[in-house]
């Protein structure tokens, strides 16, 4: 090899010197680098720089997805329908801890993943976990078909439970829109929330008219009453209406 | 200096450590690569990852942030050079898939780190794999008018500049090489972990990586100008 006047060549070594295996592990620093290595080492330094704040931007959103899914998460997958009790005490228990707080941060995460308003690739994550629509359209042009039947049909039916209790008319109008494209028409929406393990209220005075598998007209009554963001317990499947009791919460009229 | 191959664990306040007490660089630094200047990649986790680990699998969301905040950064990073255009994408997606599966982890901290990274692998191929099918497709569903805000990867390495040159040079080896050090940099993993996801074996990763940091000094040393 041709000798160089500029210190960088000279300072190489060959393939196999364990400086670079001392590089690969963070115990070559620069100012402890041969000169030709210097620059390397700066490399790896600046590799693992502190994180910035865009790349920890997407916390809330992340943990909104582990939220979502931490009814499949925390419990073992045996025993299906015994779900509600464990993720309702464990949101009960949290949110109880955190106050209403929690219940709007949720209720916000929700409603914006509904809206569309959350940046594409969050929204995506949000289609894939809940249900969400993706950021291509407020409402799919089909059914979306909850990848995890539990996750999909129960973010979404709590959503609206959520938007009901506390959203904005235009909140609830999208969030019943979303469930109602997923259940595969406003008609269906309550079965489609009956059959979750962690169903929210079934919906009730929604903008675009009653729901037509209550053929009674009266809305049926299970809403999320308290401020939380976890179902009040299964919807009734029955066509008049009438409230079924459940263990988690109190039927209440429609708000 | 450590012997080759020693395999280097996640030491609380660091990203990599050696297990010799040798690593002590003498100012009662766990970090050496670490000028001290730089506050290094990661949060502390260490040996508290068991507890964290089991706590986020419980369903506690704050070890769940401690997780993500360890991991994210080094994900877009490793991403940024894997799949540039795509990276936030791709690492949202991990850990969706993450998440779904975390319940059935069992692990130690590099095991974590080795499914977090082999997960963003294998998307970042699959990304690759649906763009040379759809070559017109754009990666964003929506016009880039009407997306809602969102960081362009590009923007993302920019905030440090230091680290926005790192991967832009990084980006310029050879792809294994290239994959092989930022596995072994961003994720902490051994060479084994390594050729375990590259699907190479130890001895050639070893040597990727060193001809992906030769090639590194080569590009890096300056031309005709003394330090």
């Amino acid at each position: 090899m041709p000798i160089f006047p500029w210190p960088g060549r000279a300072g190489v070594p060959p393939v196999g010197d364990p400086a670079f295996d001392a590089l690969l592990v963070g115990n070559l620093p620069p100012q402890d680098a041969a000169g030709g290595l210097r620059p390397v080492a700066e490399t790896i330094t600046a590799l693992n720089a502190a994180p910035s704040a865009s790349e920890l931007a997407t916390e809330a959103s992340a943990v909104a997805v582990f939220r979502g899914a931490i009814g499949r998460s925390a419990e073992p997958v045996r025993p299906p329908r015994r779900r509600p009790s464990l993720l309702t005490s464990l949101l009960s228990a949290k949110l109880a801890a955190a106050g209403a707080a929690a219940a709007v941060v949720l209720g916000g995460t929700a409603a914006a993943a509904f809206a569309g308003a959350l940046p594409a690739s969050v929204q995506k994550i949000a289609h894939e976990t809940i249900g969400a629509p993706t950021a291509r359209h407020s409402a799919p042009a089909t059914p979306v078909g909850p990848r995890a039947t539990g996750n999909a049909a129960y973010g979404l039916c709590n959503a609206y439970a959520h938007m009901k209790a506390h959203g904005t008319a235009k909140q609830k109008a999208v969030a019943f829109r979303n469930l109602a494209a997923a259940a595969g028409g406003a008609a269906k929406v309550t079965a489609y929330c009956a059959s979750v393990a962690h169903p929210g209220a079934a919906p009730s005075g929604h903008p675009a008219g009653q729901p037509s598998g209550h053929p009674a007209g009266k809305p049926t009554a299970h809403p999320a009453g308290p401020p939380s963001a976890h179902p009040t317990g299964p919807p009734s499947p029955h066509p008049t209406g009438k409230p079924t009791s459940h263990p988690t919460g109190k039927p209440t009229s429609a708000p | 200096m450590v012997a080759p191959g020693a395999s280097p664990i996640r030491n609380a306040g660091g990203l990599l450590a050696v297990t010799s007490r040798e690593s002590d660089s003498g100012a009662g630094r766990i970090r050496c690569a670490n000028a001290g200047l730089v506050p290094i990649l990661g949060s502390v986790i260490g040996e508290a990852f068991p507890a964290v680990l089991a706590a986020a699998q419980a369903g506690g969301e704050a070890a769940f942030a401690t997780l993500w905040r360890d991991a994210n950064p080094a994900l877009l990073r490793y991403l940024q050079v894997a799949a540039p255009s795509a990276a936030e994408d791709i690492a949202a997606e991990t850990w969706v898939q993450v998440v779904r599966g975390l319940a059935g982890f069992r692990g130690d901290e590099p095991a974590w780190r080795a499914w977090l990274f082999t997960t963003a692998r294998r998307r970042a191929l699959d990304e690759h794999r649906r763009r040379a099918r759809h070559p017109a497709a754009p990666m964003a569903e929506v016009p880039v008018h009407l997306e809602p805000r969102t960081e362009d990867a590009a923007v993302v390495a920019m905030e440090n500049l230091a680290t926005a040159a790192a991967i832009a040079a990084i980006s310029g080896l050879p792809p294994l090489q290239a994959e092989v050090i930022l596995l072994r940099v961003l994720g902490g993993l051994d060479n084994e972990a390594v050729a375990r996801i590259v699907g190479r074996s130890p001895g050639a990763v070893r040597v990727a990586a060193h001809r992906g940091l030769r090639r590194l000094a080569e590009t890096l040393a300056p031309t005709g100008v003394t330090l």
